[in-house]
């Protein structure tokens, strides 16, 4: 009897507690059942406001990876530019189109095939009053490519021999040969005040008070935690709209949203695209962006087996729907690629190219043609936790594969032995991974990985390589773009990948921000932002 | 004395076995340069790292540096690793202690009631709450919390360590287990010690029930628990991962986990040992324990 009461009571209280948090695998259409709890969608009625008080003009952001340290020529991670790109500034930026724009050099030419000249701002002052000068250009340079500090992005600016001062506002920059993708890579250097740099002594001291050019000063940082920016009145374009950002360490996803929803945070990042439409539901604002990383299953294209014939890599092409993918794991955010790494904006990006329609009929034709009729058994190596919703992509690339005839078999890998075996060579025979670009990049350096002389690379073969070598060997941009458009459309019918999505950036806006347009590279214009009273 | 040499082969022991597991688990340079680096750069930063040098040769200089408390700098964040490790503690101890005490606070009176009324509803009600404390998974537990009581209710924040408010849903997601772990137990504890002779001799004698029941039931009954609760809360200091990432509580579970993924060995190393320690010295006071509790008990 008393076993049976028992077993009574927590079946009770567990479908209680179920019912009343029917939120957690975030049923992407239906609100959380209510439990008879009075409030739960609440779209417009919102914490700490209505008609009390003026909303404070600050914005809290929730983000799921912190800067590692605020000296900006340590961390090259994506996520770390929303605080950099707030505290300093570049020579140049890049749009999303991937056309260079005046930043704080506000012109440049190229004077022979290895000398740039830029004329720099005048008047631009540091948060301490330090000018910026062509003195702080040349410290950063020389800081980023000194081998012995082990700058990550000393590889974008890698052909750069020397920085020569020629007058406070005039920078020449000598390069080793013609270095056309130099203008980009400059996108990426933040400048430092040199003197304030060196008086610092070292990173960790520089990265506790960190001092650059952009409209937001530093105010505090708890490592891993939260850092917190104050508008500056001094900066160049005008004092920023919005007197306070704080960005909250946020490593999961669901705390992350639920503090959108709570009204804790202002804005967040990385809202999981199968949660936006809930999100939206409770009254945000969803803003996504694409982000400038692919997720593919690579094909190595040059073993033996049916991978080295081109009909059988182009019919696992056209065997997967892609459009089914973005939709069902990713909210129809994603972007389905189109056989090429880059996505448009990246200089090299061959607008002509198209991605493989959905055709399991002409992928079993190519099968047969090809010899194989009764399709193949393959090992199928993905990644778990990696990239986003990287493991259900591969059970669905392995269910489209089974369609027509390929038994793909799925190993999953955890994140270092997939690590060693990319860099190794061994990923596959069909491996997936995501590769990472950006329209501030050119697509050399993310093609470049597929030369037959690369370590990672699945491909080998001799046009691609020529193609991509008369493209680095010229100056002539008109030339250098041509040459890798053609290399692009030589790749997508070589298909040493099956071509997948381009992941996207959803954010999650409070109706009371207007104006956060969030970029491929986690950073926005904070001139544009306004807490609304 | 003799538990001092057990500890100190306990702590070399436990330090022997982190060190080759995580070397046995891949390569850490690949996962601090970034995809461009070229061979030469990434065998430049094994050589700085002393990744390079023969395995017994790092073993050796590890065990060395341990001892005097060094173990380097975490790869990550070029900062002392004991240092980020000792930031965490305080976090970590408060949590830990939090949960302890609201699962002791809850779970023992339950189950000392549930074993004096045993058989009726409120024993019935035990049973089933400790069951539901043991068998939801943390995970899951801590965010139902954040649902009901941050997002819809409102009544606490949802994540973060900033107040004290922010320490009451990761204590409760946190304790639950232990709750019911120590629930059940004081209950089949006391059951067991209300069966005893001396508990008849004790009402015999005439002594008020409560008296029975605290004075001298619950002190026999007291020893396993306190055994439990001393390991619960010894293990609960090793760091509640799961909670700590669900709530973003910048705790020494969260940082060692992260060590993993970043291959950060001396995170990793200085962490564990850390709880070891801890572990150790839990025991130790526990063992302590005993002999006032049970006086029929004596160490050499």
């Amino acid at each position: 009897m008393k076993r049976l009461l028992a077993t009574l009571l927590t079946a009770g209280l567990v479908l209680g507690l179920a019912a009343c948090g029917g939120g957690k695998k975030t049923e992407p259409t239906s609100p959380p059942a209510n439990d008879g709890s009075a409030n739960t969608q609440q779209p417009s009625t919102t914490p700490n406001q209505a008609d009390g008080p003026a909303r404070p003009n600050k914005l809290d952001i929730g983000i799921g990876a912190m800067p590692r340290t605020l000296d900006p020529f340590f961390d090259s991670s994506s996520t770390a530019n929303a605080a950099y790109s707030l505290l300093f500034e570049t020579l140049v930026s890049v749009d999303e189109d991937g056309s260079p724009q005046p930043m704080l050099a506000k012109s440049w030419e190229v004077v022979d095939d290895t000398i740039w000249e830029f004329k720099l701002l005048e008047g631009v002052k540091f948060h301490n009053g330090e000018p910026f000068d062509a003195e702080s250009v040349k410290f950063s340079i020389e800081f980023t490519l000194n081998p012995d500090n082990k700058a990550p992005w000393a590889a974008r600016i890698r052909d750069v021999q020397e920085v020569k001062v020629i007058d406070p506002y005039t920078v020449r920059f000598i390069t080793a040969k013609p270095f056309p993708a130099l203008i980009k890579g400059l996108s990426q250097i933040w400048m430092v005040p040199a003197k304030y740099y060196q008086e610092k002594g070292s990173s960790q001291a520089f990265s506790d008070a960190p001092v650059g050019t952009g409209p937001y000063k530093f105010v505090e940082w708890k490592q891993d935690d939260h850092v917190t920016l104050a508008a500056w009145d001094g900066h160049r374009g005008g004092k920023p709209p919005v007197e306070k950002i704080t960005f909250h360490h946020r490593p999961e996803a669901s705390p992350r949203v639920a503090g959108l929803s709570a009204g804790e945070f202002d804005v967040v990042f990385d809202v999981p695209p199968d949660q936006a439409t809930h999100v939206k539901g409770q009254g945000m604002q969803i803003v996504s962006a694409l982000l400038g990383q692919n997720i593919t299953i690579n094909v190595r294209s040059f073993i033996e087996g049916p991978l080295q014939d081109k009909r059988v890599r182009q019919a696992l092409n056209y065997a997967v729907d892609k459009e089914a993918i973005s939709q069902e794991l990713y909210a129809g955010f994603a972007r389905v690629l189109d056989g090429q790494i880059v996505g448009p904006g990246a200089f090299g990006y061959n607008p002509q190219l198209k991605p493989y329609e959905y055709n399991p009929e002409k992928a079993k034709q190519l099968l047969v043609e090809a010899g194989y009729p009764n399709g193949f058994p393959i090992r199928l190596e993905v990644t778990q936790g990696r990239y986003p919703k990287d493991k259900e992509v591969g059970e669905l690339v392995q269910a489209y594969l089974l369609a027509v005839g390929i038994q793909a078999e799925i190993e999953v890998l955890e994140s270092s032995v997939f690590l060693q075996k990319l860099y190794d060579g061994t990923l596959g025979p069909l491996g997936m991974s995501g590769w990472m670009w950006m329209p501030a990049m050119d697509a050399e350096l993310p093609m470049s990985y597929f030369l037959s002389g690369s370590a990672l690379t699945f491909l080998k073969d001799q046009n691609y390589d020529n193609t991509f070598a008369a493209a680095t060997a010229s100056m002539d941009q008109q030339r250098r773009e041509q040459k890798l458009q053609e290399a692009a459309a030589l790749f997508r019918d070589e298909a040493p990948q099956i071509f997948l999505v381009q992941l996207p950036l959803v954010v999650g806006v409070q109706p009371w921000v207007k104006g956060f347009e969030p970029r491929s590279n986690y950073t926005f214009d904070p001139m544009k932002v306004q807490v609304s009273q | 004395m003799h538990r001092l040499l057990d500890m100190l082969v306990v702590l070399v022991g436990v330090a022997t076995v982190v060190f080759f597991t995580m070397r046995l688990s891949g390569d850490p340079v690949l996962l601090l340069v970034t995809e461009s680096a070229t061979p030469q750069e990434i065998d430049h930063l094994r050589d700085l790292l002393g990744f390079n040098d023969p395995m017994w040769l790092q073993y050796f200089r590890f065990l060395a540096q341990a001892a005097v408390g060094n173990f380097g700098e975490s790869l990550r964040f070029q900062v002392p690793a004991v240092q980020l490790v000792m930031e965490t503690v305080p976090f970590t101890a408060l949590l830990a202690t939090a949960a302890v005490l609201f699962s002791v606070v809850c779970a023992v009176p339950l189950g000392v009631m549930a074993a004096v009324k045993r058989g009726t509803v409120l024993d019935a009600l035990t049973t089933s709450l400790s069951l539901l404390g043991l068998s939801m998974p943390v995970f899951w537990l801590g965010m139902m919390l954040i649902i009901v009581f941050a997002v819809q209710l409102k009544w606490l924040p949802t994540s973060g360590s900033e107040t004290l408010a922010h320490l009451i849903l990761p204590t409760v997601a946190l304790g639950a287990y232990s709750m019911g772990r120590i629930a059940r137990l004081t209950r089949s504890s006391m059951l067991e010690v209300l069966r005893q002779e001396y508990v008849n001799t004790a009402r015999a004698k005439g002594l008020a029930e409560r008296v029975v029941i605290f004075r001298h039931a619950m002190r026999n009954a007291a020893i396993p628990i306190v055994t439990i609760v001393g390991l619960e809360f010894g293990t609960l200091l090793g760091g509640a991962v799961v909670t700590e990432t669900v709530f973003a509580w910048p705790g020494l579970g969260r940082l060692i986990v992260q060590g993993i993924s970043y291959r950060d060995y001396p995170i990793v190393q200085s962490g564990v040992f850390y709880i070891s320690v801890i572990f150790v010295f839990i025991n130790m006071a526990l063992d302590m324990l005993y002999t006032t509790l049970d006086p029929r008990v004596r160490y050499q």
